[in-house]
């Protein structure tokens, strides 16, 4: 019968012989492909000797007549077996790894260690260890010798901290941008962060550690890390730059790889010497290091800059009860103890408001009064909130004489004083204050008086605000002419307005622009003939307005009906009986509702007085809106009868047309003829039939557009 | 026989189904264990959201948006191209274009002639920044801004774009930014909305923008957006009616109140205890509102600040300087919308008129917040929803040429607020069509402002229908190089 355990033990054994071989000759072996095959294994075989010896401890610590059983003898065989071949394979590997770091030398030899401890254990403990105490402490012993060879094992797979690494919180650190050196503030953690796992004191990957200037001038098993000022030379640039799919490109494809800017910063600090020691602030302002460098610097600065507060935090349900209308009391952000309070509402206001605060005055750091009816009494109990940090005095009641008590408070960095009657004898305080920056527009101070608080403390931020009102000239909107344009019976009332103050508005009635010289508008007036309205503001110290005008229609005989004979272009026939003679102008933009369109047809219309009338003259109101093909028409008729038959022709007009586009216009076209009584007038005009030759749309028909007939 | 053989086999089914069930269960617990707040009662995150505080300590308090509706062209504005001007006329290398898609509006020409600049840029400010000359107040305070020129966004129309801005999804009917904002920090002042929306309209060729753009969607009521409109009521129904006086208001509104408390008892339903608190912030609103609203006290420095305009109610000029009121009073976020900035054809009048409008009050607002003191914790946006093509859409003249729309790359600008100020952000190539350095997506841009805000974009959540829901969905990173 075969006994598998005792061949394992042979095996064991020549396996632990082979071992020590391979230990003392391990500079001088060259390994066989397929023995570097078997030896990538041992990160897949480790894993066997670990569970099974886990397993042997188990059974060692709390069930010993479990191994007293034959087929447990056979199982601890496997375990020494496994432990055996592990330690092999791993020496295998070793040859491959160009680590020369404490790391792997530990490993190996722990791993040798165990293994050997291992055998001795498993077939020769009832020769050497007689007492259950002896063997359980060889067991512990074995498990700790474990561990240590896995520890080692995974810091050279994962890199070092690999475990710890939850655990490292963001740690705070401070940087003074001032005594900041090059290396130590900005390579470093660059290194560090991306290529620190593998190459530091006890891993040392390829004999390279990154951690000091004497390893990295030193560099690794293949030549120099880096050679000051050569990057050809350097062998970490040339590694950086490989492409990804390069087995020897650093880091490693699967790892996180460095920015464009921190290559580009690991660059120029090679190109220019690889400086360690040197200040940041050493190099010219222009140089691209620095200029690489700076936001770097500040990407960890503000990491580590969140205010810290050391005052306790103030009882929030009183917090929360403080709270009203009118008075904001909250935290800066969950969990800080600092309260920022703003008031709201100035008519709610009162001193008792800002006095309940008493209880987490210590806890406040941003106060905001602005608005508030605060005078300079109340300035002396500010002296209780000493966290102050920024305080809103803008357009309180408060002036020079009691703002020196602000000097108390000893942290406060901004003040604002805006609209206030603080003037530069106020200020002499802040001096010695530790304000940082200091709002004063809109105050008592004039320009020379902030130029002169500027040179004597030229570390103030002063925020003076826009002064060139006086010297700025800009142009005034138009007016707004409240009357509504359009036709009116007897008399129209003309109002006017401008949204700006004390601005004068003058006007003309008949068309023409405006100047210095027209009317000037004071109060509505009245105006009784047809007339077109021009108004232009005019201001001190502000560009005229452009002119905006309106006009005005003095309504003609009243018409008893108008009978559209010749149907108009049914889009454009909305109450079409009524339109002409509804005293509504209509819109230049809005044909269609209050305009009859024409263009197959001519338009032909009959007016009935009502009764025989004397009449001389009638007045088209008509659109002319080029850009829509919208003409004035080429011919119009009038003609007068007392019957509705034995029309007499009275006037015949043809239009000028025009020659170019020009903007849209609604004129009158006016046709006179001799006085004659009448009661009905027949209106007759013909659209144009080909749109000119200069038009986009010559040769096409064109439209005819009318609003409204008055009659004289 | 069977019987038994039946019962038998279902005893052990019955068996096994606990014994099994019991090994689920704990294996389900163990896992469990890896939830930290799964069985903790108190969520702290919802604590904070309930007391209206931000994550962290905020870098800006309060936002104001200036959002240039339409999308104007980068090209036009802050994305300097010489490239363009020289191979005016030349087609779009297909390189160049890859595989973007068109709209339909410009998809089937039958060439893409780059188109350059009709406006020439200058370097403008310490920082050295290119401005286009259509903008010369914005240039005179470019070192306050932060000029991002790679934002990029998926969507390559108006309404999905906008949207996408303004809630992080395409679709609509998730809650604009502007309520996210009030649902995580709440207001300021408890007598004006945390969310107001103001609209304008240039002359340009414009898009519409609908009240689903500031929506709650599934948030809360309160924090819907309020639009101020530019009529005598900026605020429909605020007003009393003739012949009420405030203690008869005051009255109807306790009566009121009581009423739907009894039905919010009964219910428990949010959208009553929302509609009690709307009503007492109208009412507190109705003293509010029309001091803000009052603008006859502004000296004449600042309306030659803003521009006469500024008092023409409806303007962009009138909202910058609204904007501004309201912010000081303590609205978290202010939403501009101005129209009119979607420059298909005849681009260069266009941008002229609309660069008119916004120019001058848009600076104005900055630095009427400078010299308050309120810059350092008002952040301020100007941007659209998409950038515009390098090439030309329509028929092209020198002077004379319109531009589609392109998602790739566009400009913005944000200042105040925790920005680093006198920074141009990102790199796109020499034809303006493609991001080389640094892309901003709008995910990201979302991000930052939240993390301006105090606000952890990761964790203002807000769980409905089974899904929590984002702001910036599954993505978006904060640009850090941009936050001072």
């Amino acid at each position: 019968m075969i006994d598998s355990r005792k061949i394992m033990k042979t095996l064991s054994f020549c396996g632990l012989v082979f071992l020590g071989f391979l230990l003392l000759f391990e500079n001088r072996m060259v390994l066989p492909a397929w023995l570097q095959v078997a030896g990538r294994w041992h990160t897949l075989f480790l894993h066997f000797p670990i569970v099974l010896l886990v397993l042997v401890s188990l059974a060692v610590l709390w069930n010993e007549p479990l191994m007293q059983t034959t087929k447990w003898k056979g199982f601890e065989a496997l375990t020494v077996a496994t432990t055996v071949s592990t330690a092999i394979l791993g020496l295998l590997l070793s040859r491959e790894q160009t680590d020369t770091g404490n790391g792997l030398f530990l490993h190996k030899w722990s791993g040798t260690i165990l293994a050997l401890t291992v055998y001795l254990f498993c077939f020769y403990r009832d020769r050497f260890l007689n007492t259950v105490f002896k063997q359980r402490s060889t067991v512990v012993f074995m498990f700790l010798v474990l561990t240590i060879t896995g520890h080692w094992g995974g810091s050279l797979t994962h890199g070092e901290g690999y475990l710890t690494g939850p655990f490292e919180t963001n740690k705070k650190e401070t940087i003074d941008l001032s005594q900041a050196q090059i290396f130590k503030a900005v390579v470093q953690p660059i290194l560090s962060d991306k290529c620190g796992n593998c190459h530091n004191r006890s891993v040392m990957k390829g004999g390279l550690s990154l951690e000091d200037s004497v390893s990295i001038f030193k560099g690794g098993k293949n030549g120099k890390a880096i050679v000051a000022g050569l990057l050809d030379k350097s062998l970490l640039y040339q590694r950086l730059v490989l492409p990804m799919t390069d087995k020897k490109h650093m880091p490693l494809s699967e790892k996180p790889q460095l920015s464009p800017d921190e290559l580009a910063l690991i660059v120029y600090w090679i190109k220019s010497g690889a400086p360690f020691d040197q200040l940041l602030i050493a190099r010219p302002i222009t140089d691209s290091l620095r200029i690489l460098s700076m936001p770097f610097l500040e990407q960890r600065l503000k990491k580590s800059s969140a205010k810290q507060y050391d005052f306790q935090a103030a009882d929030l349900d009183q917090v929360a009860r403080l709270n009203n209308n009118n008075r904001v009391v909250k935290q800066l952000g969950a969990g800080s103890p600092a309260l920022a309070v703003s008031f709201f509402g100035r008519t709610n206001y009162s001193f008792d408001q800002l006095k309940a605060l008493k209880p987490v005055a210590k806890q406040i750091v941003h106060l905001n009064l602005a608005k508030m009816p605060v005078d300079n009494n109340q300035l002396d109990w500010l002296k209780n909130l000493e966290n102050l940090e920024e305080l809103n005095l803008n357009y309180t009641n408060i002036d020079n004489s009691n703002l020196k008590t602000l000097s108390g408070l000893k942290h406060l960095t901004a003040l604002s004083l805006v609209g206030t009657k603080i003037g530069i004898n106020g200020l002499d305080w802040v001096t010695n204050a530790s304000i940082k920056s200091l709002y004063v527009w809109n105050t008592q101070l004039t320009v020379s008086d902030m130029k002169e608080l500027q040179k004597k403390f030229p570390h103030l931020l002063l925020e003076t605000g826009f002064q060139g009102a006086d010297t700025m000239v800009i142009s005034l909107n138009q007016p707004v002419i409240n009357t509504v344009g359009g036709f009116f019976k007897d008399r129209v009332n003309i109002s006017l307005k401008h949204v700006i103050k004390d601005v004068e508005l003058r006007y003309t009635l008949n068309g023409t622009e405006p100047d210095s010289s027209s009317a000037i508008y004071r109060a509505a007036f009245w105006v009784d003939s047809s007339f077109k309205l021009t108004v232009k503001a005019f201001k001190k110290g502000w560009i005229a307005s452009k002119s905006v005008n309106s006009q005005y229609f003095k309504a003609g005989l009243p018409v008893a009906k108008a009978t559209i004979l010749a149907v108009p272009d049914p889009k454009y026939a909305l109450h079409a009986d009524k339109i002409l003679i509804d005293l509504d102008a209509g819109d230049p933009g809005d044909f269609g509702t209050r305009t009859l369109g024409y263009q197959k047809n001519d338009a032909v219309v009959i007016l009935d007085m009502g009764k025989p009338t004397l009449m001389h003259a009638i007045k088209v109101l008509n659109l002319q809106n080029l850009g829509a093909y919208i003409f004035p028409p080429v011919q119009m008729k009038i003609f007068g009868s007392n019957s509705l038959q034995d029309w007499k022709l009275l006037s015949s007009k043809q239009s000028t047309m025009p020659d170019k586009l020009v903007p849209a216009i609604t004129p009158f076209l006016t046709m006179n003829f001799p006085a004659t009584t009448f009661r009905y007038l027949k209106f007759s005009a013909k659209p144009i039939a080909k749109l000119p030759e200069w038009h986009p749309g010559k040769g096409q028909p064109g439209w005819f557009f009318m609003s409204e007939l008055v009659v004289n | 026989m069977e019987k038994e053989l039946l019962e038998r086999g279902l005893n052990l089914n019955r068996r096994k189904f606990i014994s099994k069930l019991s090994l689920g269960l704990g294996s389900a617990a163990l896992g469990s264990l890896l939830i930290p707040d799964l069985f903790s009662g108190a969520n702290n995150l919802e604590d904070t959201i309930m007391r209206g505080l931000p994550h962290f300590a905020p870098k800006a308090k309060r936002v104001i948006y200036l959002f240039q509706n339409g999308a104007p062209s980068q090209l036009e504005t802050f994305d300097y191209k010489p490239l363009l001007c020289q191979m005016m006329g030349e087609n779009l290398p297909e390189s160049i274009r890859g595989t973007q898609r068109l709209t339909g509006m410009s998809a089937y020409q039958s060439s893409f002639p780059l188109v350059g600049s009709y406006y020439k840029f200058n370097q403008h400010g310490k920082s050295g920044a290119w401005v286009s000359e259509l903008f010369p107040h914005m240039a005179g305070i470019v070192d306050d801004l932060c000029i991002i020129k790679t934002m990029h966004t998926e969507a390559i129309n108006h309404d999905p774009a906008l949207t996408f801005f303004q809630s992080g999804a395409q679709q609509g009917n998730r809650p604009s930014m502007g309520s996210w904002v009030s649902y995580g920090l709440g207001t300021e002042n408890n007598n004006l909305p945390a969310f107001c929306v103001l609209l304008s309209r240039g002359k340009g060729n414009g898009q519409g923008v609908y009240s689903k753009l500031w929506t709650n969607g599934f948030l809360d009521s309160v924090h819907q957006g309020v639009q101020f409109s530019s009529g005598e009521n900026p605020i429909l129904y605020l007003q009393d009616p003739d012949g009420m006086d405030r203690a008869t208001r005051r009255n109807m509104l306790d009566k009121i109140a009581a009423l739907n408390q009894l039905e919010m008892d009964a219910y428990g339903d949010p959208e009553i205890g929302a509609k009690i608190q709307q009503y007492e912030m109208a009412y507190r609103m109705q003293t509010a509102v029309p001091e803000i609203m009052d603008t006859s006290k502004e000296s004449e420095s600042i309306i030659k600040l803003y521009g006469a305009d500024c008092l023409v109610p409806g303007t962009y000029a009138a909202n910058c300087l609204l904007a501004r009121k309201l912010s000081e009073n303590g609205v978290r976020f202010i939403q501009l919308y101005h129209q009119g900035w979607d420059q298909h054809g005849n681009l260069p009048n266009e941008m002229r008129g609309q660069a008119m409008d916004v120019d001058q009050p848009s600076a104005a607002l900055i630095k009427d917040l400078k010299q308050r003191g309120l810059l350092d914790e008002t952040l301020v946006i100007w941007g659209g929803e998409f950038g515009r093509t390098n090439y030309c859409q329509g028929k092209m003249q020198p002077d004379n040429y319109g531009r589609d729309h392109h998602p790739r790359c566009f400009s913005i600008w944000m200042a105040g607020g925790g920005i680093k100020p006198g920074v141009v952000h990102g790199e796109t190539d020499e034809f303006g069509y493609n991001i080389i350095k640094d892309p901003v997506h709008v995910h990201d841009f979302q991000a930052t402002v939240l993390n301006l805000l105090g606000l952890d974009h990761e964790k203002l959540v807000y769980k409905f229908q089974g899904r929590r829901y984002r702001l910036t969905d599954l993505y978006g990173n904060v640009v850090n190089q941009i936050i001072a």
